[in-house]
């Protein structure tokens, strides 16, 4: 019965393809059973919108005349640094990059009205951003300054590259110090008042394919409002997380590095997020296709908000220390009730990522699949299998060498 | 019967007056204070819940306005940018009033602007800042 990529994508093709959401297929299968759906379902799209930090895109902005090297100089896009350490007319802009007259959490806590996430929303949304730059001069590369208007209609490649997006599964995050404190899970208020969380649960991406096992490096997915790719595995992808007995992690898990381009997607799926006293972000949308090969594929796009288990974590002590210490474990129903139990206490929950928007991207994805302008791809290269890495590492800071 | 949530803005000259009573006394109408910020001698705001028949109420109005108050309608005043709004619901269990809801079938966040208190904490849970309150 197992059906091979090709042939999902003969029927995509013919315009033959059953396509559902990772929420649509619960009901399919409930009805028809899994091994029938497993036969009838060529493909389950995934969603997740959030903020996703660790994001950015790539430049050339093209050569000036006379010419100046960015390489090695400073170049502000909106008054946010660029890092330049690239050749002359190509730079990378961070999601979490602030102005440099941006006050920072000096007047705590800070606001972060605007930063790097904020500079490629506007670009996508057709804006021109003001590049100033210097660099030392050249004799190949004379000029020394510039100041220009550019927008995606006027620069030779913009890319977003985003090194680690799409986490499998996130803390829930709480307070138990006596004050309010800002995190980059919002804020969160003393005693346990308030708990966030920050997953598409039962539609996010690698929460329907708990073990990579169609998603891989070089899989083409929905990113930004345009189309992507799966370039590596994220950083800090831990192929081993504590994981239920339905295989689904219970802990953060695998990551992706995304990459596509900016100039295909659209303000509706990158947003600049502010966090209050922590920083400026970006929200990515994000909706990988998972091809139904076999029925095991696609019983685990069946998971349910139900079955996905996520940690309770102080953000005020545990998170800061990086201690292991888990305050309880939640399931995603439960958060998108509004309210958990931590020892005892009723805590109301919000999230940080947002459902409608996952869901309008796993409806996206699944409209272009079935109209036949997606057809799906095979990964080039597996993401790492469990037991191939070792641990996570810590920072540890340098101590000094003793010398007899 | 009906309710109204105001904004009223106190001149200086008229903060130590009595003026709030007299919607009682006059004019029959249940006022609740929802916040306040008036000191003799300074500029004052109060966020005020009237309740009563809507000929009163605007009488009420009227009287305010004479008196040297402006009152304004809360529920104009607070506003979400539905263009800056991504529907992720920091919001949600941030709100004393409990203004925002989670639709059950799009997921989208709904906003009761009716609930608004004015307390102004949704400005700064939201990462988009896409509220906006005007006093």
């Amino acid at each position: 019965m197992a059906k091979t990529l090709d042939q999902i994508n003969q029927r995509i093709e013919r315009g033959e393809a059953l396509v559902l959401t990772a929420e649509e297929v619960i009901g399919y299968a409930a009805e028809h059973g899994t091994e029938q759906a497993a036969r009838d379902v060529d493909v389950v799209t995934t969603g997740t919108f959030g903020p996703m930090c660790s994001s950015g895109a790539y430049f050339n902005l093209g050569h000036s005349r006379p010419r100046i090297k960015l390489g090695g100089g400073t170049a502000l896009l909106n008054g946010v640094p660029a890092y330049t350490g690239l050749a002359a007319a190509d730079v990378f802009l961070g999601a979490t990059a602030a102005p440099a007259d941006d006050p920072g959490n000096r007047f705590h806590p800070g606001e972060f009205r605007y930063g790097g996430g904020h500079v490629i929303e506007d670009l996508v949304s057709g804006k021109k951003v003001r590049l100033v730059a210097a660099a030392c001069g050249t004799d190949c590369y004379p000029r020394r300054a510039i100041e220009a208007l550019i927008g995606l209609d006027s620069i030779n490649e913009a890319v977003l590259f985003n090194p680690r997006n799409c986490y499998q599964n996130y803390n829930v995050a709480v307070n138990r110090s006596d004050r309010t404190i800002h995190t980059y899970m919002g804020v969160l208020r003393p005693q346990l008042a308030n708990a966030t969380y920050s997953s598409a649960g039962q539609l996010s991406p690698l929460l329907n394919d708990p073990y990579c096992r169609s998603t891989g490096i070089g899989t083409k997915i929905f990113l930004g409002g345009g189309i992507g790719y799966v370039a590596w595995p994220g950083t800090q992808f831990n192929p081993d997380p504590l994981r239920g007995e339905n295989g689904v992690p219970k802990r953060g898990g695998a990551t992706l590095a995304v990459i596509g381009d900016l100039k295909q997607m659209s303000p509706r799926f990158l947003a600049g997020m502010s966090m209050l006293g922590y920083g400026a972000t970006l929200a990515v949308g994000i909706g990988v296709p998972i091809p139904i090969l076999s029925e095991e594929i696609l019983r685990h796009t069946l998971v349910t908000d139900a079955d996905i288990l996520a940690p309770v974590v102080d953000y005020s002590s545990t998170y800061p220390e990086r201690g292991g210490e888990v305050l309880a474990e939640v399931s995603y129903a439960e958060l998108r009730s509004g309210r958990i139990t931590v020892g005892g206490k009723t805590v109301p929950t919000a999230p940080l990522s947002s459902l409608a928007k996952a869901r309008e991207i796993a409806q996206t994805l699944k409209q272009w699949i079935t109209s036949g302008k997606f057809e799906l791809t095979a990964p080039v290269a597996p993401l790492p299998a469990a037991g191939s890495l070792p641990p996570l590492k810590p920072l540890n800071e340098a101590v000094a060498e003793v010398r007899p | 019967m009906i309710a109204r949530r105001f904004i009223l803005h106190f001149p200086a000259a008229v903060a130590d007056r009595p003026v709030v009573s007299r919607l009682a006394g006059e004019f029959k109408l249940d006022f609740n204070i929802l916040r306040a910020t008036i000191d003799p001698g300074n500029y004052g705001i109060m966020l005020l819940e009237l309740t009563g028949a809507k000929e009163a109420m605007e009488r009420g109005l009227e009287f305010l306005r004479q008196a040297g108050v402006s009152a304004s309608q809360l529920d104009q005043q607070i506003h979400r940018d539905e263009r800056r709004c991504v529907d992720c619901g920091a919001c949600l269990g941030f709100c004393p009033a409990r203004c925002f809801a989670a639709e059950a079938g799009s997921g989208r966040i709904a906003f009761d602007n009716g609930r608004c208190t004015a307390c102004g904490q949704c400005l700064k849970a939201c990462p988009r800042r896409a509220m906006e309150l005007l006093l």
